[in-house]
C-alpha cells in the first residue's frame, strides 16, 4: 500500500463516521432538549440550581466525587438501582440539562448520588458525614473531608453552625468544628439532587 | 524431509552481501540521529511512570485504609486518582508510545530523524503542559470529566507540543526513503493523524462551547474510548508487527491479515464510546450501536492475533532467550485477551453486572498496563541499547523487571476482575446491604480485592524501580564510552 | 487457493511446501545491515489468502450486527431509553414486581433509614434514637410511628430512657404508601432485634397521609403532639 492520500483519506474517514454517529447525531437529535411542565405539580422540570448548590457542585468536581459515586439511575428490573430505592425511576437526558460538567460517574464505590437529596435531607447529617463518614456510616470507606471544616476554641455556649457530634467522637473539650463555606455549600449541593419529576418519556 | 521455513537471508546471493555494509551503515546513521531526542522522550516518560506509580499506591491503599493521608487536600483520593490516571495516559504512556513511534517511523521511512530540534521542543512543551495540569488537578481544578481532567490553562501547551510532532511526521513521512508502507506504518501514521483530532474535538465540545446535558457523556466517551482504540492501541499493535518479526527473524504471517485487521480496527473501533453508557441515560439507539461496535472488535481483533500468534508459532522456544520477545507476547496476548473480555463487557446483560465495579478498573488496566505498557517495556529495551550502542547492564534486573510487572499485574486483574464480578452480583441483590460492617455488604466484600491489588501495586513498583535502575546504569556506561577514543567507537553521531 | 492436502508443521502451519507462498516484497530491497550484528533484518509481510472461515465468521457477525441494531434500537427515538421497544409507546419492562412486605422493607431500610438509625437499629448515642426496642416502633397500634415517616420529628425526645434532640428527615414526598408499609412493617417485627409487634398495611397508611395531608407546613412532630394522639388509630 503505497498511496499516502488514499491511506489520508481513510483515516479521516473512519474517525469522522464515529464522530458523525456518536456526537453529531445525538447533539441533533437531543442536543437541544428542552425543560417542561410537569402535568402532575405545574411545575418546570429541570430547574438550574441555586447559586449556592452551583458553588457546592464545583466543590463536588475538584474533589473528584465522581470517582466514588454515580449520578445515574438505571431502569427497573436492570440491575437493582430501583429496588434499593436510589431513585423511583430510571434517570433520561433531560435530567442533566443544566449540568456542566454532567458527571454521571462510573463507579459505585459509594451508593448512587441522583436523589440523595430526597433520601437525606439533613444538613447536619451530611455534615457529619463529610467530616468523617464513619460517624454516621460504620465500615465506610469513603474518605474524611475534615480539610472542609475548621478546629476552633469553643466559645461559652457553642456555636450555632458548630457540629453536635455522637458521644465517643466529639473534638477535644474547649474545641468545637465549625464547617467553611465549601462544606456548606457541598451540602447545599447534595440537598439538591433530586430526580423524581414524572417526566413524559419515563411513563 | 522438512525445510525449514523460508528465511529471506537464505534467498539473497553473495553478491547481495556487500551492500550489507552500507545497509548497516543506515541504520547505524538513524538510530543515532534519535538518540539524544528519544533519550529525553523515554527519561521523561520513566519519571512520570515512577510518580505515577507512587501515586497509584497511594489511591489503592486509601480505598481500603480511608485515613491515610487524609488531611491533606491535595492528596484526597478523589484528586490523587486522576493524578494517577493522567501522569500514566499522559505523562508516561503518550510519551513512550511517542518515542517509539518515531524510531519505528524512522526505521520504517528509512530516514534519519530529520529536525530533531522540534521534537524536543515538543517534549518540553508536552512536560510542561502535563506538569502543570497535574499539579492543578491537585489543586482541585480539575475539569471533573473523566480522561480529561487536565485544567484548560494547560491544554494549550499539549496543543503546541503535538502541533510540533504532527509537523515532524508529516516532514517524515514525505521525505521517506522507503516507498512501500509496513504495516506498522499504517497503524503508527493513523495514530498520529486521529490522536489530535479526538483531542481537539473533545476539548471544543466539552470545554470551550461546551454541549448540553448528556450530549457531554457522548463527547466524553467517544473521546476517552478513542483514546485508547485509536491512539495506544496502534502504537502497542505497530510495535508488536515490529519486534516479533524482527526478533525471530521471521516474516509476518500474512499480508492480507494485516490489512483486514487494520481497517476493521479503524472502522470499529471508534464507535465503541458509548458501551461506557449502558444502563445509562442515553437513547437506546446510542447504546445499541456502540455494543454492536463492541461485538464488531471481535474481527479485528482475532485478525490480528491470529497473525501475531501464527508467526510466532514454531519460535516460542526464543522467549527464552529475548526479554524483548517476552514482553511483546505479553502484550500481544493480553491484548487479544482484553478485547475480547471487553467485547463480552459491552454486553447489556454482562454490564448489567459489572458496569460500576472495580472490574472495570480491571479491564482498564489490562489494556493499558498487561497490553501497552508491557510492548512499551519491550520496545524501549529493544531501542535504547540500539541508540546508545550499549549493552543493558543488567539481564537479571530485567528479568526481575519482566516478572515483577508479569505477576504483579496477574495479581491485579485476577482478583480484581473475580471480586468486581461479585461486587455487581451483591450490588443488583436488593437484599444484600449496600453497606453494614456486621454482614456481607457490597462495600464490605470488596476490601480484600482491594488490598490484593494494593499488594500486586507493590510488585509493579518494584518492577518499574528495575527498570529505572537498568536505566540510570546504561547511561552511566554510555557516558564512559564517550570519554574513549574515537577510533575504538561504533559508527559517528550526527 | 488449492486445496492440497499438505501435512501442517510448526514451521509451516499452512501445510503448502515450504517456500512455495511466501512471497518476498516485489523490488526484494530487504534489508540485511543491522546496526547490531546480531540483529536480524527488517521486518517484511508474507503474502497468503486469507482464510474463508474467517471470512465467513465476518459475514455472520456483520448479519447480527444488523439485525441486532434494528431490533434494539427503540425505533431510533431521541426519548426511547428501553431498548426492548420497537419505538415510541413500546414494550415496557417496567413490571414492578410482587413482594412480600418485610423483604421490601428490609431492602428499603438500609439506604433510608439505615443512614442514621444504623444497619442494627441502635442508633447513634446523643445523635440518632434507636429503633431497636424502642418503645415508639413496638407501641400496641402504628398511628405515632406512621406520622414520623411521614412528616419526620424533631426536638427533645426520649427513646429506651435516653434522650435525643435532633431533626429527622421526612418521607411523605419521597415514599409511597407501600414503601412506607413496607418499611414500618420491617421495623416493627424485625426478628433480629426480637420485634414482635404488628404489621402495617399500605391503607393504614394512605388513610394517615390523608388524614395529615396538611402537616407538611407545619413542620415535623414534636413528642408532645406524638403523645396527645393514641397508639392505635380507629379506622375510619
Amino acid at each position: 500500500m503505497n498511496y499516502g492520500p488514499l491511506l489520508f483519506l481513510g483515516f479521516f474517514l473512519t474517525v469522522a463516521s464515529s464522530w458523525c454517529g456518536l456526537v453529531l447525531l445525538p447533539q441533533i437529535q437531543f442536543g437541544r432538549q428542552q425543560a417542561v411542565k410537569i402535568e402532575e405539580t405545574g411545575e418546570i422540570y429541570p430547574q438550574a440550581r441555586s447559586g449556592l448548590a452551583e458553588q457546592g457542585r464545583q466543590i463536588y468536581r475538584a474533589n473528584g466525587c465522581l470517582y466514588c459515586h454515580t449520578q445515574q439511575v438505571r431502569a427497573q428490573n436492570y440491575g437493582a438501582d430501583i429496588a434499593r430505592n436510589w431513585g423511583q425511576r430510571r434517570t433520561v437526558s433531560r435530567d442533566y440539562l443544566y449540568d456542566h460538567p454532567v458527571m454521571l460517574g462510573t463507579m459505585r464505590t459509594g451508593p448512587d448520588l441522583t436523589n440523595i437529596g430526597l433520601r437525606q435531607s439533613d444538613t447536619s447529617w451530611h455534615l457529619l458525614h463529610l467530616y468523617n463518614p464513619r460517624i454516621t456510616s460504620p465500615g465506610s470507606i469513603m474518605p474524611p473531608f475534615r480539610f472542609l471544616f475548621a478546629k476552633r476554641k469553643a466559645g461559652e455556649r457553642p456555636s450555632p453552625d458548630a457540629l453536635k457530634f455522637p458521644s465517643g467522637f466529639a473534638p477535644a473539650s474547649g474545641y468545637e468544628i465549625v464547617p467553611n463555606a465549601e462544606a456548606r455549600t457541598l451540602v447545599q449541593y447534595l440537598l439538591s439532587l433530586k430526580a423524581n419529576a414524572p417526566l413524559p418519556e419515563t411513563k | 524431509m522438512n525445510a525449514p521455513a523460508p528465511s529471506i537471508l537464505n534467498a539473497l546471493s553473495p553478491s547481495d552481501i556487500e551492500d550489507v555494509a552500507e545497509r548497516r551503515a543506515v541504520l547505524a546513521e538513524i538510530d543515532a540521529s534519535c538518540r539524544n531526542t528519544l533519550l529525553l522522550l523515554f527519561g521523561a516518560s520513566l519519571t512520570w511512570l515512577l510518580l505515577g506509580t507512587v501515586f497509584a499506591l497511594i489511591a489503592s491503599w486509601k480505598m481500603h485504609a480511608p485515613e491515610f493521608l487524609a488531611d491533606i487536600s491535595w492528596l484526597t483520593f478523589g484528586r490523587v486518582r486522576p493524578f494517577h490516571l493522567n501522569a500514566m495516559v499522559f505523562g508516561f504512556s503518550t510519551q513512550a508510545g511517542i518515542g517509539v513511534t518515531l524510531w519505528l517511523m524512522c526505521r520504517l521511512c528509512r530516514t534519519p530523524l530529520l529536525y530533531g530540534w522540534i521534537v524536543d521542543l515538543a517534549g518540553l512543551f508536552w512536560n510542561l503542559g502535563v506538569a502543570v495540569g497535574l499539579v492543578g488537578i491537585l489543586a482541585g481544578h480539575s475539569t471533573g470529566l473523566e480522561w480529561l481532567e487536565i485544567p484548560p490553562y494547560a491544554t494549550p501547551l499539549l496543543f503546541v507540543s503535538y502541533a510540533l510532532i504532527g509537523m515532524w511526521g508529516i516532514l517524515t513521512f514525505r521525505f521517506r526513503r522507503e516507498r512501500h508502507l509496513y504495516v506498522s506504518q499504517w497503524y503508527l501514521l493513523a495514530s498520529l493523524f486521529w490522536f489530535p483530532g479526538i483531542y481537539s474535538a473533545a476539548q471544543i465540545l466539552l470545554i470551550m462551547q461546551p454541549v448540553r446535558g448528556t450530549v457531554q457523556a457522548a463527547v466524553n466517551w467517544w473521546f476517552a474510548h478513542n483514546v485508547l482504540g485509536l491512539w495506544f492501541t496502534p502504537i502497542g499493535l505497530a510495535s508488536i508487527y515490529y519486534f516479533i518479526p524482527k526478533v525471530i527473524g521471521k516474516p509476518v504471517y500474512n499480508y492480507s491479515l494485516s490489512v483486514l485487521g487494520f481497517w476493521s480496527l479503524a472502522l470499529f473501533y471508534n464507535w465503541n464510546g458509548m458501551h461506557h453508557l449502558v444502563g445509562g441515560p442515553m437513547p437506546a439507539w446510542l447504546i445499541t450501536v456502540s455494543i454492536v461496535a463492541s461485538v464488531m472488535m471481535t474481527i479485528p481483533v482475532v485478525t490480528v492475533g491470529l497473525n501475531h500468534h501464527l508467526t510466532m508459532w514454531g519460535n516460542f522456544k526464543k522467549l527464552k532467550d529475548s526479554p524483548v520477545l517476552r514482553f511483546m507476547v505479553f502484550g500481544g496476548m493480553s491484548y487479544t485477551v482484553t478485547s475480547l473480555h471487553g467485547v463480552l463487557l459491552a454486553l447489556r446483560s454482562v454490564s448489567e453486572v459489572t458496569h460500576f465495579t472495580h472490574s472495570t478498573i480491571a479491564h482498564a488496566h489490562q489494556g493499558m498496563y498487561a497490553f501497552f505498557t508491557m510492548v512499551m517495556f519491550g520496545a524501549m529495551y529493544y531501542i535504547i541499547p540500539r541508540l546508545l550502542k550499549v549493552e543493558w547492564p543488567s539481564a537479571h534486573v530485567i528479568r526481575v523487571h519482566f516478572w515483577c510487572a508479569a505477576i504483579g499485574i496477574m495479581f491485579y486483574l485476577v482478583p480484581l476482575t473475580l471480586g468486581g464480578v461479585l461486587q455487581g452480583l451483591a450490588m443488583n441483590n436488593p437484599d444484600v446491604p449496600f453497606l453494614d460492617p456486621h454482614k456481607y455488604s457490597v462495600v464490605t466484600m470488596t476490601l480484600p480485592y482491594l488490598r490484593m491489588r494494593s499488594y500486586s501495586g507493590f510488585l509493579l513498583a518494584i518492577g518499574h524501580t528495575a527498570f529505572a535502575i537498568n536505566f540510570i546504569w546504561i547511561l552511566a556506561r554510555w557516558v564512559k564510552t564517550l570519554r574513549l577514543p574515537q577510533l575504538a567507537t561504533p559508527a559517528p553521531s550526527l | 487457493m488449492s486445496s492440497a492436502i499438505n501435512r501442517s508443521t510448526p514451521d509451516n502451519p499452512a501445510g503448502k511446501p515450504a517456500g512455495a507462498d511466501v512471497s518476498l516484497p516485489p523490488d526484494g530491497v530487504v534489508d540485511l545491515a543491522p546496526a547490531d550484528p546480531r540483529e536480524h533484518i527488517e521486518p517484511v509481510e508474507a503474502h497468503r489468502p486469507i482464510s474463508i472461515w474467517l471470512v465467513t465468521f465476518l459475514g455472520v457477525l456483520l448479519f447480527w450486527a444488523g439485525w441486532y441494531v434494528q431490533r434494539y434500537s427503540g425505533g431510533y427515538e431521541a426519548l426511547v431509553y428501553d431498548e426492548q421497544a420497537m419505538g415510541l409507546g413500546g414494550a415496557k419492562s417496567n413490571a414492578v414486581p410482587v413482594i412480600d412486605p418485610y423483604v421490601l422493607g428490609k431492602r428499603l431500610y438500609g439506604d433510608t433509614c439505615a443512614k442514621c438509625h444504623q444497619p442494627d437499629g441502635l442508633g447513634l448515642p446523643g445523635q440518632y434514637p434507636p429503633l431497636a426496642g424502642s418503645e415508639w416502633v413496638l407501641a400496641s397500634g402504628p398511628a405515632r410511628m406512621i406520622r414520623i415517616v411521614l412528616d419526620a420529628a424533631q426536638g427533645p425526645i426520649k427513646v429506651k430512657g435516653m434522650e435525643f434532640n435532633n431533626v429527622m428527615t421526612p418521607w411523605r414526598d419521597t415514599l409511597t404508601d407501600r414503601q412506607i408499609a413496607a418499611l414500618i412493617t420491617f421495623v416493627r417485627t424485625q426478628k433480629e432485634w426480637g420485634h414482635n409487634a404488628t404489621p402495617v398495611t399500605p391503607e393504614e397508611v394512605a388513610a394517615i397521609r390523608q388524614k395529615t395531608k396538611n402537616r407538611t407546613a407545619m413542620g415535623p412532630w414534636t413528642v408532645n403532639e406524638l403523645l396527645a394522639l393514641p397508639e392505635n388509630e380507629s379506622s375510619p
